[in-house]
């Protein structure tokens, strides 16, 4: 898809300062700093009623901070600020449609809103409905869609406009596999020349997609690392002892000292390494283990995701 | 990107009309039937009440039958008017679609605007064709009928349909669904019926603007009376919509239902 103009040296980015969102007396967002200074897919994952939609909203301009502030491509968020608008498309979880229209005159509509004139509009709506891949015929009601249906139309409702900044409250949420791959295909692609942030609680796609991704819990952010990194530092020498006498492996291995943490997932005995030399120390702990105990296997743990996420939101609450 | 903000506010009325357009032609059918009814319901009268000595009815002169309808529709309408407003803001918000409006590079001001003239438009012009079909109903029942007094009071139908509609879209941004907007209006809207038929006798006929066209039939009103009621409709119209653009520009959430 092509820039609607060509691209000066032009700054994208994202920064939060200091945001905090008070309801009420209920503070949802308690202060967030987050920096995010060149295109790429940044993930944000947190439990329910973690803040991720206040984050967003606060982000669009469609919630006042009660404190801090929120810039975007170099100026503050401001409401009045027109221009703006059109600096960021954002898809809300619960966005509702102009449900009479067709989906032609849908994105026609969204174009014009964005001030398109006539001319530009017919040309970008064709190109990124192509570009978004709606196969479907474009005189359909858009009341009648289904949901993954609607969601194309959504997608291609924002890039209209060319923003520079994408946020993507659930979008992957109730799609298909196929359809779902095919959207964060195009997140992928959109990625390459503009910011795309996106919050999501299907994990495997925060982990595969994401260049960095963006722990929220509690209105606090908790972590910001790549995925890769996230997973590293929470398994960080993390060994598995797979065995029908998991209880008996358990009280041997706590009698060793350069091990950190035992638990047991299943009928697995994990632990984590204190040593430096982690692979070598592992070897021998197993050499022993195999000595007075029957294993069925034994490796190098790696997380399952849901875990991975229950232990980075759980070790935060205290 | 330059934006060009003529487009943006066409393609806002635009949509609005689009969906407005769908409710024309019920609403204009609706109020048509409405109004020929009242004025041949003058006519049934006598015959569907029988204690009543049929003498005591008034003659049924165009003036009266004229007043008849207009203050009829100075209710009804006035009650439509607002109806018709409460999917302005607070539908917007109830179906998530302001979300779409909020982040697009729309102006406050124009917002409200284009929503106010598109449902005027909605209530007017079934307002003016229902009247001129009542018109020929008058003549065609009793004879003649001085049009351009008719005119007037129907243009002065026009101006009071606007501020109900200024109203209804006020009571429709601060309000978070349809429903309360419309209890809201109907109830407003009904109380400024009443005050302003209980004062429309003696020294404030003559400013009693909400019920001017009805009285415009029966009082000769001077030039500058005519002038100051249209200042005071139009002033308040203007009050109010005022009102609406900064309740809406101000709201730290102007999307929450
Ligand atoms: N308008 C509001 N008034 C009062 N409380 C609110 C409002 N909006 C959000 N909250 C509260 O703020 C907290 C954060 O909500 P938010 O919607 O941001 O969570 P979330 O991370 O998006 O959750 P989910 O994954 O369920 O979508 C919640 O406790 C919610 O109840
Ligand atoms: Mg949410």
């Amino acid at each position: 898809m092509k820039p609607l103009q060509t691209q000066e040296l032009k700054v994208i980015g994202v920064k939060v300062i200091n945001l905090k969102k008070k309801f009420n007396s209920f503070f949802a967002l308690k202060g967030i700093d987050l920096t995010i200074d060149k295109p790429g897919l940044y993930g944000l994952i947190g439990p329910n009623g973690a803040g991720k939609t206040t984050l967003f909203k606060c982000i669009t301009g469609l919630l006042t901070p009660t404190e801090g502030k929120v810039i975007l491509n170099n100026t503050e968020v401001n409401r009045k600020l027109l221009f703006q608008k059109n600096v960021f498309g954002f898809i809300p979880e619960d966005v509702g449609l102009y449900g009479n229209l067709s989906a032609r005159d849908f994105l026609h509509i969204l174009a014009g809103l964005h001030g398109l004139d006539k001319a530009q509009r017919k040309k970008r709506v064709q190109e990124i409905v192509d570009f978004v891949g709606i196969k479907y015929s474009p005189n359909k009601i858009v009341r009648y869609l289904s949901t993954g249906q609607k969601r194309l139309l959504l997608i291609a409702g924002v890039l209209l406009h060319d923003p520079d900044i994408l946020i993507f409250d659930e979008s992957l949420n109730g799609l298909d596999p196929v359809v779902r791959s095919h959207v964060s295909n195009l997140m992928k692609e959109l990625s390459k020349d503009k910011i795309v942030f996106y919050s999501s609680h299907i994990l495997t796609d925060i982990w595969k997609l994401s260049d960095e991704v963006f722990v929220l819990n509690n209105g606090l952010l908790v972590e910001h690392d790549t995925p890769l990194n996230i997973i590293k530092k929470i398994t960080k020498n993390v060994y598995y002892i797979e065995s029908d006498e998991y209880e008996t492996v358990f009280s041997y291995l706590e009698e060793f000292s350069s091990i950190e943490k035992i638990e047991i997932e299943g009928n697995k005995v994990l632990f984590q390494i204190k040593s430096k030399n982690a692979i070598d120390e592992s070897k021998e702990i197993l050499r022993k283990v195999i000595e007075k105990h029957s294993i069925l296997s034994f490796g190098y743990y790696e997380p399952d995701l849901d875990q991975l996420f229950i232990k980075m939101v759980s070790s935060n609450e205290d | 990107m330059k934006i060009n903000s003529r487009c943006v506010n066409y393609s806002l009325f635009l949509k609005e009309w689009k969906e407005a357009k769908r409710k024309l032609l019920p609403i204009t059918i609706g109020i048509i039937i409405f109004s020929l009814f009242t004025i041949l319901m003058m006519y049934a009268l006598p015959s569907l009440v029988h204690d009543i000595p049929a003498e005591l009815f008034p003659e049924l002169t165009p003036t009266i039958l004229s007043q008849t309808f207009f203050s009829n529709a100075n209710n009804i309408l006035s009650i439509i008017a607002v109806i018709l407003c409460v999917d302005a803001i607070a539908g917007e918000r109830e179906k998530n679609t302001l979300t779409l409006i909020k982040t697009a590079p729309i102006r406050d001001s124009f917002l409200i605007t284009i929503k106010t003239i598109v449902r005027f438009l909605l209530v007017a012009i079934p307002s003016f064709i229902s009247s001129l079909a009542v018109y020929f109903l008058i003549m065609l029942m009793s004879g003649r009928a001085d049009f351009s007094n008719y005119l007037l009071a129907s243009v002065f139908l026009l101006f009071t349909l606007f501020l109900y509609v200024s109203v209804g879209i006020l009571i429709s941004t601060f309000t978070k669904s349809q429903l309360s907007s419309g209890a809201i209006s109907v109830l407003i809207v009904f109380s400024l019926t009443l005050i302003s038929s209980l004062l429309n006798q003696g020294k404030t006929i003559s400013y009693n603007f909400l019920q001017i066209s009805v009285n415009v039939l029966s009082y000769s009103f001077s030039n500058i009376e005519i002038i100051v009621n249209i200042l005071l409709i139009l002033g308040f119209s203007i009050l109010l919509l005022f009102l609406s653009v900064v309740i809406i520009s101000s709201e730290r959430e102007p999307t929450r239902k």
